[in-house]
């Protein structure tokens, strides 16, 4: 008797999860978009779509359905629109391609695109494209790579395409170390989502209530000495001081004027500009000014938890946290104001550096290759695109005619701006000129060292105290015998 | 010409020769299909198509993997170069932390998870509780949780924060918050309770299949001698387990060696701080899949393999299967 | 049993203890995942998991965005689940009854020697050889396809050899009885010897059925449409390092425990009878 009832009972599971999973699979939409546009609106997990992305999602999808088309495809049903395969790690993306599929269309109605955003887990993703670009099959038309991995499809036979001539009618207006960041030997293999600009996130309120003021705050010493006052005044955490990622220590190097390379090209991550990044940091991590983050990176879950709940009272990071900020950071909305990363001296010009980001790359191999490029150039470094990555996704534009568009930089309607107390903007337009990128991020070494950096070095000189040049030539070695052949 | 061969077509001959060819053949298709149903042939093709499976499945992978161990793969050519990327593990520092990880979970997992569900066998099977079946249900769903859930809920569990669960049980005893997932110790410990947590009950499952095979009649008399159950437990049950326990062993012992997703879940991912979590099969997946060094990460994989083999062989050799698959 | 007067009681406490400690250290996850069924996912990001009840934050929104029509993919991610695992353990109960009849009831050369030779070969852990076997799947234009994740799994080291066990046990009379009835030895099989084993069959179809539905790294390798992906790799979907959603996360994964505990509880009685039917005599 029970084991028929169970048997029913999963019997009826079987039959509603196949009607559910088949039925609605083609009369509710994209699979992987209209999740996103309801997932935010739900979670608040991912950025919000905007109100006409989730209006053209649904009527594109309604329509493609109608036409007996390919269900999870967004943009033009007509029949003789381009289709795209596009591989992204997170449903982030999807909107935002929705979107820049949708002004496509409606600016060029002579080359009509559809695209199919397929989302796959993050190191999946990566692997997978690999293995399709080796062998030749199975590669997507179009794929977001994350800058952390883009060097290791750019060795050898480049699977990629070149799109330096699609992206010259935007290139003197985009951030140009970010286009070096995606490129090999002048050659453009992909557009970046946003320029990542690092900047210094400082909380107004709690500074204030300490009797700190942020403005004042112009070299490292400077900094320093506001994190030790910070914390004898309160005993909380004043800076940030991740394990787990490099975005802060990247920045330190670039304006010591160090890279993780000798002037060879090889590596040479025990030299003594980064020996003295380290110290300089593991310095201030004694006088208080920054502090382990729970959890060793800021941009995580326990991360957010820590800031939100005022733990920390200043941040190091990329402008693109502005999204964390929002979502995830709600008690801080307010409080929060956006300055320039402090400086050595009045000589450095690194005045802030490129982190994190995800590289929009085109498949030479694809026969939509041309078409395709021109998209995803657009869809990366028009005006247009720019403003939509403001506006939904909170990421600093790499086109920077918006940066000076009052209609954006003044936009009331925007979450973002309307969370910090000053303009984010002013910081950018302040730094324009100084932003830099390492030279060693560009080489097929960098997600090795990034990745021997995030998980031992850190934590061996910040977490467990151990001596700095010790470490580093434990890891000079490994990575010596990893590129020895 | 043609004449001729009409005319022999025609011919008794002939035709008898064809008749007779005929009945060769159905013959042989008789005997083929007598064959097929008879009881020399059935065997082997009940046995066929698993053997298939196992040879291109199995048998040709590893072969691969042998191959590719004494190559540099890179994307469409490989090269030979002989003991080369054996060479290079030897020195390489973290593949010697992902075997002394692998061997440390391994041991601590065989040190908690073989006695302890023995004796929980034990317990139940000695009546002494009632109301055994909730517990025996209880203990065993955690096995049928998958990885990817069990793993990010411990994740969530093992927090940093005050407000993580285990954070807040050790308060409960006066302890501090502890960075669980970033220590070497911690990890260690966080990882083998979660391995616990998930195959405690499956063990002791194993074991309590295994004590019905005793008779109780040898428990009554052992009683009736004056044995205590302790004195049960060590000289009736532990020895007469020996089949379970060499079983669960075996298993466990796989398990350890092959440990890999518990640790991808727990830490998110392969990069755990200073590697603490890092196994040899994580390495291999390092290698292999995110880093595309298939030739270096084939030769992490025979390593492994040979290991595994040694000690399974060894394993069975000293408790005797060998000897007994003899009698079977 | 015999009275030992107090110190019954003594260890039955002590006995008790020590199981509830136990069941409280296995229920607590479980419970604790239950109550952020109820939480928001941005709780699960500011305060961790615990086990507070704070009513006002409690609410049914989770199950109503899975079950309304927004969780689209997180369904197809189970019926995928579903017909693999219903496929997959068909198949492998077959074949693996096959072989053990195979080697059970027949007397052939080097039997023993091919016997020991399978075994070994397949309790080699799988990772070992899911690298080559992911480059074969690849060569063969096998990838992306349930064939391939169903093939490398035909059949199962420990369920050949519990069948084996099991179909030891049955006396050969009925097999001779059979031949003398006329039947073929596949008639035999799947007519006389096939309903015997049925216990057997409860207990093997829980134990792969587990295995496959919790089954990530293979389908993680060879799939790549998301819309072939199965439950645990959809689920991890979910975990990215731009945000994980919480909130899908944590319901799914409630869910995803649900059909297969259902199974045990169902079939629990063949489960300890069928291992007790000779799996582990060694």
């Amino acid at each position: 008797m029970k084991k028929k009832l169970a048997l029913l009972i999963a019997g009826t599971m079987v039959m509603s999860a196949a009607l559910i999973g088949c039925g609605s699979g083609q009369a509710g939409g994209v699979p992987a978009a209209s999740d996103s546009q309801e997932a935010p609106a739900e979670s608040g997990a991912s950025g919000e779509a905007v109100d006409e992305a989730v209006e053209t999602e649904e009527t594109a999808a309604e329509e493609s359905s109608a036409s007996g088309e390919d269900v999870s495809a967004i943009g033009s049903d007509d029949p003789e629109a381009t289709e795209l395969e596009h591989w992204t790690f997170t449903e982030l993306f999807t909107a935002f391609y929705a979107d820049m599929v949708e002004q496509w269309n409606e600016e060029n109605p002579d080359k009509p695109i559809r695209i199919n955003v397929h989302v796959l887990p993050y190191d999946d993703m990566h692997n997978k494209l690999q293995i399709a670009l080796n062998s030749g099959t199975g590669a997507p038309d179009t794929v977001d790579i994350e800058v952390g991995r883009f060097s290791g499809f750019t060795e050898g036979d480049v699977q990629l395409m070149d799109m330096t001539e699609y992206a010259q009618p935007y290139k003197e207006y985009v951030v140009d170390s970010r286009l070096q960041l995606f490129s090999r030997d002048d050659k453009l293999y992909g557009c970046p989502t946003h320029v990542g600009a690092t900047v210094a996130f400082y909380n107004e309120k709690l500074l204030g209530d300490a009797g700190i003021d942020y403005t004042t705050i112009r070299t490292w010493d400077d900094f320093k000495e506001a994190g030790s006052k910070y914390y004898e005044a309160t005993g909380k955490a004043f800076g940030n001081l991740d394990t787990g990622t490099n975005m802060f220590f990247n920045l330190l190097l670039a304006q010591l004027g160090g890279d993780y390379l000798d002037e060879a090209g090889s590596i040479s991550v025990n030299n003594e500009k980064v020996a003295e990044a380290l110290q300089i940091m593991k310095d201030m991590q004694e006088a208080n000014a920054v502090s382990l983050v729970p959890g060793g990176n800021v941009d995580a879950d326990e991360g957010y938890a820590a800031y939100n709940s005022g733990e920390f009272a200043v941040m190091i990071m990329p402008l693109w946290m502005s999204n964390r900020f929002v979502n995830y950071m709600t008690d801080l909305d307010g409080q929060i104001a956006v300055a320039p990363v402090p400086v050595f001296d009045d000589s450095t010009t690194v005045l802030s550096a490129c982190n994190g980001g995800t590289g929009t790359a085109v498949v030479k191999t694809s026969e939509k290759a041309d078409i395709a490029a021109e998209f995803i150039t657009y869809a990366k470094l028009s005006e247009y695109a720019s403003v939509i990555q403001w506006d939904t996704l909170g990421n600093d534009p790499c086109n920077m005619s918006v940066w000076t568009d009052a209609s954006v930089t003044e936009n009331p309607d925007n979450r973002y701006l309307a969370y910090y107390t000053n303009n984010p903007f002013d910081t950018l337009n302040a730094v324009k000129d100084g932003i830099m990128i390492l030279d060693s991020q560009t080489t097929k070494y960098y997600p090795s060292i990034g990745n021997s950096f995030n998980t031992e070095v850190f934590n061996a000189v910040f977490e467990n105290g151990d001596d700095i040049q010790e470490i580093l030539d434990i890891v000079q070695d490994e990575l010596e015998n990893e590129f020895a052949y | 010409m043609e004449e001729r061969w009409v005319d022999w077509k025609q011919s008794t001959l002939f035709q008898n020769q064809v008749h007779e060819f005929g009945v060769e053949c159905f013959e042989t298709e008789e005997s083929m299909k007598k064959f097929f149903y008879s009881t020399k042939a059935a065997p082997f093709v009940f046995i066929c198509p698993f053997v298939l499976t196992v040879v291109v499945f199995w048998l040709l992978p590893i072969g691969k993997s042998v191959m590719m161990s004494f190559q540099n793969v890179l994307q469409g050519q490989e090269e030979w170069i002989g003991l080369r990327n054996y060479r290079q593990l030897l020195n390489d520092r973290v593949f010697r932390i992902a075997v002394g990880n692998t061997f440390k979970f391994t041991i601590g997992m065989l040190l908690l998870l073989i006695p302890l569900p023995m004796v929980l066998a034990c317990i139940i099977n000695s009546r002494i509780l009632k109301y055994t079946k909730i517990f025996k249900t209880i203990y065993f769903i955690p096995a049928l949780t998958s990885v990817v859930v069990a793993g990010t809920v411990f994740r969530l569990i093992f927090g940093e924060g005050d407000r993580a669960l285990m954070n807040q049980v050790l308060q409960l005893f006066g302890g501090e918050s502890v960075k669980w997932l970033r220590l070497r110790t911690t990890g260690y410990a966080a990882l083998l309770i979660l391995a616990c947590w998930r195959w405690i009950g499956v063990n002791m499952m194993y074991y309590i299949a295994g004590l019905q095979n005793i008779p109780a009649e040898l428990y009554e008399s052992a009683s009736i001698d004056g044995a205590n159950g302790f004195r049960q437990l060590v000289g009736i049950s532990i020895p007469l387990l020996k089949p379970t326990t060499t079983y669960v062993l075996t298993i466990s012992i796989n398990a350890g060696l092959s440990m890999f997703i518990e640790s991808y879940m727990l830490w998110k991912g392969n990069n755990s701080p200073g590697n603490i979590g890092l196994t040899i099969v994580g390495y291999l997946y390092r290698q292999g899949i995110e880093k595309n060094a298939m030739g270096y990460a084939s030769a992490v994989g025979i390593l492994l393999l040979l290991v595994v083999l040694a000690i399974n062989m060894t394993q069975l050799y000293l408790t005797g299967f060998f000897r007994k698959e003899e009698s079977v | 049993m015999k009275k030992y007067g107090t110190s019954l009681a003594v260890r039955r406490m002590e006995s008790w203890l020590l199981f509830m400690m136990i069941a409280l250290f296995i229920m607590v996850p479980l419970y604790a995942l239950f109550l952020a069924t109820f939480k928001d996912g941005k709780d699960m990001i500011q305060y961790g998991l615990n086990l507070s009840l704070e009513w006002d934050r409690m609410h049914l929104k989770n199950y109503g965005m899975l079950f309304s029509g927004s969780a689209q993919r997180y369904w197809i991610w189970y019926r995928n689940s579903m017909l693999l695992t219903v496929a997959q353990v068909a198949i492998t109960l077959l074949i693996s009854a096959c072989v053990a009849y195979g080697f059970a009831a027949y007397e052939f050369p080097f039997k023993n020697l091919a016997f020991v030779f399978v075994l070994i070969i397949m309790s080699i852990p799988f990772e070992i050889l899911m690298l080559p076997l992911y480059q074969q799947i690849n060569d063969m234009k096998m990838s992306d396809t349930y064939t391939a994740v169903l093939l490398p799994f035909l059949a199962h080291a420990s369920t050949i050899f519990f069948f084996r066990q099991y179909i030891s046990g049955i006396p050969a009379q009925i097999r001779e009885a059979g031949r003398i009835d006329g039947a073929t030895e596949y008639g035999i099989f799947f007519k006389l010897i096939f309903p015997i084993m049925k216990p057997s069959f409860a207990a093997m179809a829980i134990m792969n059925g587990m295995n496959s539905w919790n089954n990530f790294l293979w389908p993680l390798l060879a799939l790549r449409s998301d819309t072939k992906y199965t439950l645990p790799i959809g689920l991890n979907t979910l975990i990215t390092p731009y945000g994980n959603n919480y909130d899908l996360l944590i319901v799914g994964s409630f869910f995803a425990i649900i059909p297969i505990v259902i199974l045990f509880l169902a079939f629990q009685k063949y489960f300890i009878e069928g291992m007790t039917a000779g799996a582990v005599k060694g």
